[in-house]
Parts: structure tokens; sequence; C-alpha cells
């Protein structure tokens, strides 16, 4: 079932630490049945918005809206809707796997029948169920990564957004979290990623969106992102045109 | 540009070893270079507060020992030429079995979980000159520690037996050997212990237990009886004896310094040869163990993999089926602050350091709940001679002693629990904060978290001593009602302090115990004080107007409950908003 209505929406987005401006005026959309791509070079402002958006950072000013709720007036609404990666999978040492999507399930109401049965079905899907009763401290990164995405997913919500989701990763996990995203979006979800991993972005994303200086500085399909390249195909080079790092690219070359 | 591959010059062990430490040195000096002036002063007072220590003992161990040679004090005690002469075996025993338990917890730190072995193993360096810089560094500060006792006293020893000069370098060289050799076997019982646990839960388990054992016979000196007799006296120093085995070679070692120092060069050769020669041999082969045991990766294979759990039985909520099997907590508790709670009750549980945090208290309720008992567990009655209302101004005192006893424990249990209710969460803050749970829940659940156990305890722990004095039910009621209430505004006050200071970001878990800081620490041994009052000024009041004790009591617990409630509300209401802004930066 595909949903067109926007389900993460952000207008005139604003956050400022002191005098630094971290996030300019940022507004876009994103769709249910879409994966938009959040690209950016380090520091551009991509984890702050993100951070905005799931509801761990109070924006300076603009609107950030969740599943049609806006995160700072109605943030239980909105969080409810919200599953949620980080891009360093910070977790309960002492707690197990298990334990954790349990706790997880009860942060976002599950019954317990809904929660044990949806959490057995994550952890057997991210290969998990054989250390679902260790504790989360003798998890591999690997692992700890999946976990993240397993309690994301706990409650089936309607926005995923994800902070690099496939750092860390072997290829078959990385595999199965792009199939699942895909399935998330075909079934009326809307999926937001950032990414370094420009491949990702321009084979899974529907919309990309790029952010540098705290300013987005172009959002849309791979054909409408091309145009603004000033003729450049790949994504690598449209990126490195509009975020000004093709000298970069120079250097690297004089040092082969 | 093209990269020239220089000619690289395979360093030797030794050059290796001074490289690694020579970094190190840098480390520290580094530190101190750029430290503030106020500091850089301290550590130079510390250094010549240690210096004058050093010169103190010396010069009591000089004092001391020339005491034990002289002739006259022979004349009542016995020969002390046995015991003088045994001061090395002890001492080095004593030196090289500290080195070997004190270096396990060091050199698991340094050798699993400091994080650099990759690096170093990675480098062009011999593995054995990284391997020898590790035991060195981890030796060092107990070393130096011990050195802080046991040199001052050896060299007293060869002051006062004007003993050959060899004697003092050989007594610094044979303590450095033996210490090496010591770490080194305490690094292959590292390995060891590796293979069969995770070095994180080791260093766990290690602090936890080493925490208490030090705790308790810090505490256990109140039990101890000083007034030592002859016969004890005499015991004690034969006790030293016991290190002087003829089949140990901290012994030879030990026999061998007297014998050197009294210029008996042969047995002296013999002697320290020998020891020197086992020590050079338990160095080489543990050094050589642990090094094939790291690196074939041996040590790191961990076998205590948990066997898989049989499947437990599916319950019946779990099968579909209607909840009212769940019990009445989970039906009445909101399941985001059930969440939070079993969630914060099972990490609890399993950090041992949480726990030591708790059984502190614990040792020491204990202990005070035995001096208080120790009177015959019926407190100071007298023997009915005073008035009437005197006797009863004095068992409502006591009622409440035993009161002061249980809040005193709730208070520590508390301040440990509800201070740092949300900067035990760490970087894990996320978790909740992305959550759909509300301000007022949060809050709700970490009151919970920072109460309920402290409350369970103190409430067992007061009825064991009410039932030990033979209280009253009605004073037993009355007791409890009034610890219950106490603590509730103890962990608002604690919760909310804390959670104005909480911080998330911390790497070592003992930074978060700041949060309160000490502006709470202050209100809330104030509210205690006042809250305490509050609950015991009435029942006095009552007795000297010469009125039943039970309404004493009761208004007690009115007034007391009163400022309870207020000192949860009030505070919590006040951090409420910050709530929402915590761990925004």
């Amino acid at each position: 079932m595909l949903n067109s209505s926007a389900l993460i929406e952000t207008t005139d987005l604003v956050k400022s630490f002191g005098d630094k401006l971290a996030v300019d005026n940022v507004s876009f959309q994103v769709n249910g049945g879409e994966i938009f791509g959040f690209l950016g070079p380090n520091g551009a402002g991509k984890t702050t918005t993100i951070k905005m958006i799931v509801g761990l950072l109070r924006p300076t000013s603009g609107v950030v809206k969740v599943g049609g709720y806006d995160v700072v007036a109605q943030p239980l609404q909105a969080k409810a809707a919200c599953g949620y990666v980080p891009d360093e999978p910070n977790l309960y040492a002492k707690l197990t796997g298990r334990e954790l999507l349990r706790f997880v399930g009860d942060l976002y109401g599950l019954d317990r029948p809904q929660m044990t049965h949806r959490s057995e079905e994550l952890l057997r899907l991210f290969g998990l169920i054989e250390a679902a009763d260790d504790t989360t401290d003798s998890y591999s990164h690997g692992m700890k990564q999946k976990t993240s995405l397993a309690a994301a997913l706990v409650h089936d919500p309607r926005v995923l957004v994800l902070d690099e989701p496939t750092v860390g990763l072997d290829p078959k996990s990385a595999r199965l979290i792009k199939d699942i995203l895909r399935q998330m979006a075909d079934r009326g979800a809307a999926v937001m990623l950032s990414t370094h991993i420009l491949e990702i972005a321009q084979n899974m994303c529907d919309r990309i969106g790029i952010i540098n200086k705290g300013r987005l500085i172009a959002a849309g399909s791979m054909d409408e992102l091309r145009q603004l390249g000033q003729g450049e195909s790949s994504l690598e080079d449209i990126f490195l045109s509009l975020t000004g790092g093709a000298e970069d690219a120079e250097i690297a070359e004089v040092l082969k | 540009m093209t990269t020239g591959s220089a000619t690289f010059h395979e360093p030797g062990q030794w050059v290796s070893v001074w490289r690694l430490l020579r970094l190190r040195l840098t480390i520290q000096l580094n530190g101190f270079l750029r430290a503030k002036t106020r500091v850089k002063i301290g550590y130079s007072l510390a250094t010549l507060g240690l210096l004058l220590f050093l010169g103190f003992i010396l010069f009591l161990s000089v004092s001391l020992l020339s005491l034990l040679r002289s002739p006259d004090l022979s004349r009542y005690v016995g020969d002390t030429a046995p015991f003088l002469d045994g001061i090395p075996t002890t001492l080095i025993s004593v030196a090289a079995l500290g080195i070997l338990f004190t270096s396990f917890s060091v050199l698991l730190q340094a050798l699993y979980l400091a994080g650099d072995m990759d690096f170093l193993m990675s480098t062009p360096l011999p593995i054995r000159s990284v391997f020898i810089a590790k035991l060195v560094q981890a030796i060092l500060p107990n070393f130096g520690l011990m050195c802080l006792f046991t040199l001052p006293i050896l060299f007293g020893l060869g002051i006062s037996g004007h003993y050959n000069f060899l004697y003092y370098p050989v007594v610094v060289v044979v303590l450095v050997l033996i210490s090496l050799a010591a770490a080194a076997l305490a690094s292959l019982m590292v390995m060891v212990a590796a293979r069969f646990f995770p070095a994180r839960r080791l260093a766990e388990v290690l602090g936890f237990i080493v925490g208490t054992l030090f705790f308790l016979f810090s505490q256990s000196a109140r039990f101890i009886n000083f007034n030592v007799n002859e016969q004890q006296l005499s015991g004690v120093l034969k006790m030293s004896g016991r290190f002087n085995q003829p089949w140990s070679p901290l012994a030879w070692t030990g026999q061998g310094v007297i014998a050197l120092g009294k210029s008996d060069w042969g047995h002296a050769a013999g002697l320290l040869t020998a020891s020197l020669l086992v020590t050079g041999l338990v160095f080489s082969v543990s050094l050589w163990m642990s090094e094939r045991l790291y690196y074939t990766g041996w040590s790191n294979l961990q076998n205590n993999r948990r066997r898989p759990k049989a499947k437990a039985p599916v319950r019946a909520e779990e099968a579909g089926q209607p909840e009212k099997a769940q019990g009445l907590f989970a039906r009445m508790v909101p399941p985001q602050i059930r969440a939070v709670l079993v969630k914060d009750l099972l990490v609890y549980r399993r950090d041992l350091r949480n726990i030591s945090r708790l059984i502190t208290p614990l040792i020491l309720g204990v202990i005070y709940a035995i001096n208080l008992l120790s009177s015959g567990g019926r407190g100071f009655e007298g023997r009915g001679e005073a008035p009437a209302w005197l006797m009863n101004s004095m068992r409502s005192m006591l009622t409440f002693g035993d009161v002061a006893l249980a809040l005193f424990l709730g208070w520590m249990l508390v301040a440990n629990l509800a201070g740092v209710g949300f900067s035990q969460e760490g970087r894990n803050y996320w978790m909740l904060k992305a959550a759909p749970i509300s301000t007022r829940q949060l809050l709700t659940a970490k009151f919970l978290v920072g109460y309920l156990p402290p409350l369970l305890l103190c409430a067992v722990y007061l009825l064991v001593l009410q039932v030990l004095k033979r209280a009253t039910v009605f004073s037993a009621l009355v007791s409890l009602l009034a610890v219950g209430m106490a603590l509730a505004g103890l962990t608002g006050i604690y919760l909310a302090f804390g959670t104005r200071g909480a911080k998330f970001d911390w790497e070592n878990p003992s930074q978060s115990n700041r949060a309160v800081g000490c502006l709470g620490s202050i209100a809330g041994t104030l509210y205690l004080a006042i809250c305490f009052g509050l609950f015991a000024v009435p029942s006095i009041v009552v007795g000297l107007l010469g009125l039943p004790m039970e309404a004493g009591q009761l208004a007690g617990l009115l007034l007391g409950s009163i400022f309870s409630v207020g000192a949860i509300l009030i505070p919590l209401g006040l951090v409420e908003k910050r709530v929402v802004t915590l761990n925004e930066g």
C-alpha cells in the first residue's frame, strides 16, 4: 500500500549551538512509500537534522512534523510513529538482546503477545536468535547495529530514520537491511537515511537531499540532481561538484 | 609522488622496551608540564612529603631495629637475632605475593582493556618487548608503594646491623627482579583467566571483591582487640619465621642478602645465585608462555559460551490468550514506566559496580546495628528509677533511634540510586529520549527505581531491629511508615538534583555519581535532619506532657509525612521542564 502523503516534513528548520549555526533553514519532505537519502560532508549538519526529526534535539526555530505530528508540540505522538537507528549503536550493555527488544516494545506500548511475537521474529530475521540471551556488551559492532535496527522496527513504525545504517555491517547484513528498507517503503512507510556510501544512496533512494554547511543545497530524484550537477552523471561527481569537494579529489590524485 | 621505502633496521629487544617506556614517560611528563600551576605545586609538595615520609620511616626503622638488637631487650624477650635475620625473607615474600596479586588486575587492564595492544603488536617491535614494557608499566605503581615501606626497613636493618655496603644495591636489585618475575607469573594467570571469562567481566568481579574485602577489613577494625599480651607479641614475632622455609627461593634470597650484609661471601654467592636463577627461570618461562598464549589467540578464545537454554514453555499471555494471567503490577503500572523500572533494576543487578555501591551501606548498617544491639537489644531503659515522663521520652527516642539508623542506611542507598537516575543512562539515553514516554512517566519511573529498593532493604532492616528489640506492633508500624515517607522525600530531592546535573557523556561510571553535586548532598542531609526532627520531636513533647506516647508518634508521623510529600512534589515539579531538554548539549 503506497502512502503519498508527507510523513516527514521540515519547514525552515534552524539549529544553532551558541554562535554556531549547525542547521540553516532546512525544508524538505519525505513521503510515504519513499526512501530519502540524506547526504553531506562531515560536519554538514546531517546528524543534527536527524536528531531534530526524531526528537533528540529541540529546534532553535522552524517546524518538524513526523507522521503528521509536530515533534515539539506533540512529541509523544510523533515519536510513537517513528523508529530511529543512530550512527553509534549505544545499547544497554547489561541487557540481553531479547530483553532490550522487550524493553523497547514496552516503551512503545505494545501488548505482551504482540511484543513477544515481533521481537522473536526480528531476532530470527537478523540472525541474532543464538545470541539473544547474551548481554549486548558481548556483541560485535555489527550485531549491535543489527540489534539497534531490530529495536527500531519492533513497533512497526510508519517512519524510519537511520543515521549511517550500514557502517560496520558485513555484506550479507548490509543487503538484508537494504531489502528491509525497500520492503518498508513498499508498504507505505517513509524511510530517511544518511550515508556516506554514495552507491547505496544512488541505488536505493527514490530521492536524495544534499546538505552542506547546514544548508540544504539540493533535493530531488537522481535525474533532478543531474540537471543541477552541471552535466555530471554519477552521484559521486554531482556530490563533489555541489559540495566543493572536487579540490580534495585533486589532492588525492597528487598523492597517488 | 612515489614513496621511498627506506631500509628497515630491526630494533633490539631492550631498545624497543626503552622506546615504549619512554613513550609512557613522555605522556606522564606532558601531563605534568601542561597541568595548572596549582596542580604542579601540589605534585611538588606531594613529592617532598613522600621524601620526608621515607626519611621518617628510615629513622623509625633504624631506631626500632637498633632497640631490637640491644642486649638489654634480649634479656626480656629472648634472642632477637633469628627474627631480625628473618626480616628480609618476610618482606621479600610479602612483596612477591603482593606484586603477584595486585599485578593481576593491572595487567588485565593493560593487556585486554587498555585497547592499545593491537596497535603495539602491529608495529615492527619484538612482541617480547611489548610484553616486558607492559609488565614494567603494570608493576611500577605497586612496586613504588611497596618500596615505600620495605626499603626503609631493609636499609634500616643494614644500618643498625652495620652491614656490608654491597647489601644496599643488591637488596634493590633482588626486589626489582622478584617483582618482575611475580608480574610475569601474574600475566600468565591473566591469560588463563581470560581464556575462561570475558576480561571486562573479570575486571568487574575483581573490583567488586577487592573493594568489598577492603571495606570489610577497614570496618572490622572496630572489633579488633588491640590489648596484645606478651605471649601474643612473642607469637607475632615467631610468625615471621614461617616464611623462612628451606625450600623457598624467596627465603634463599632473604638469607642471601643477610649473608652478603655480614660479608659471608660463600653463603651469599650460593644462595643469591640459586635464587636469581629460579627467579630468572620463572620470569622467562612465564613471559614466553604468556606471549604464546596471547599471540596464538588461545587466551582470547573463550570457551565459556553459554549452553543453549532449554526453551521456556510459552506463557499464556504470549500465546495470545487474554491477559488475565498478568500480575497486578503489570496492570496497574503503565508499560512505559514498567519498562524503565524493569530495565534499570536488571542493569543494576548485573553491574557489579552498582552492587558494590549497595553493599557498602549494608555492611555499615549491619555494623551499626550490632553496635546498637550489643547492649542487649532493649536499649537504655535504666533501672526504672527515673520519672515516668523521662522514661517515656527515652522510649520514644529509642524507637526513633532505630528509624535514624534505617534512615542512615536508606540515605546512602537513595544517594546511589536516585541521584544517578538519569546520569547512569549514559550514552544510551537516546533510547529513552526517542521513545514515546512522557516527562512525568519518566520521572515516575526513575523515582520508583530510586525509591523501591532502598525502601525494601530499609523495611527489612528496620523490622529485624524491631524484632530483636521486641518492639510493639504499633511502634514497628509507625517506624516503618516514618522511614517510608522520609525516604520518599529524600528520593525526590536527590532525583531532582541528579536531573539538574545529569551527565551522559561519561567514560568512567564513577563520573556519573557527581550528578547530585555538593548542593544536592547538603539539601538531602538537611531535609533528612528536619524530617527526623518532625517525626521524633512530638513524641518527646508528648512524653514531657505525660500524654500517651502513641499520640506523639502519630502526630510526628503526620507532620513528617506532610513535609516528605512536599519534598517529593516541589523539587520534581521544578525540574520537570529540565527533563525535556536533557542531553541536548
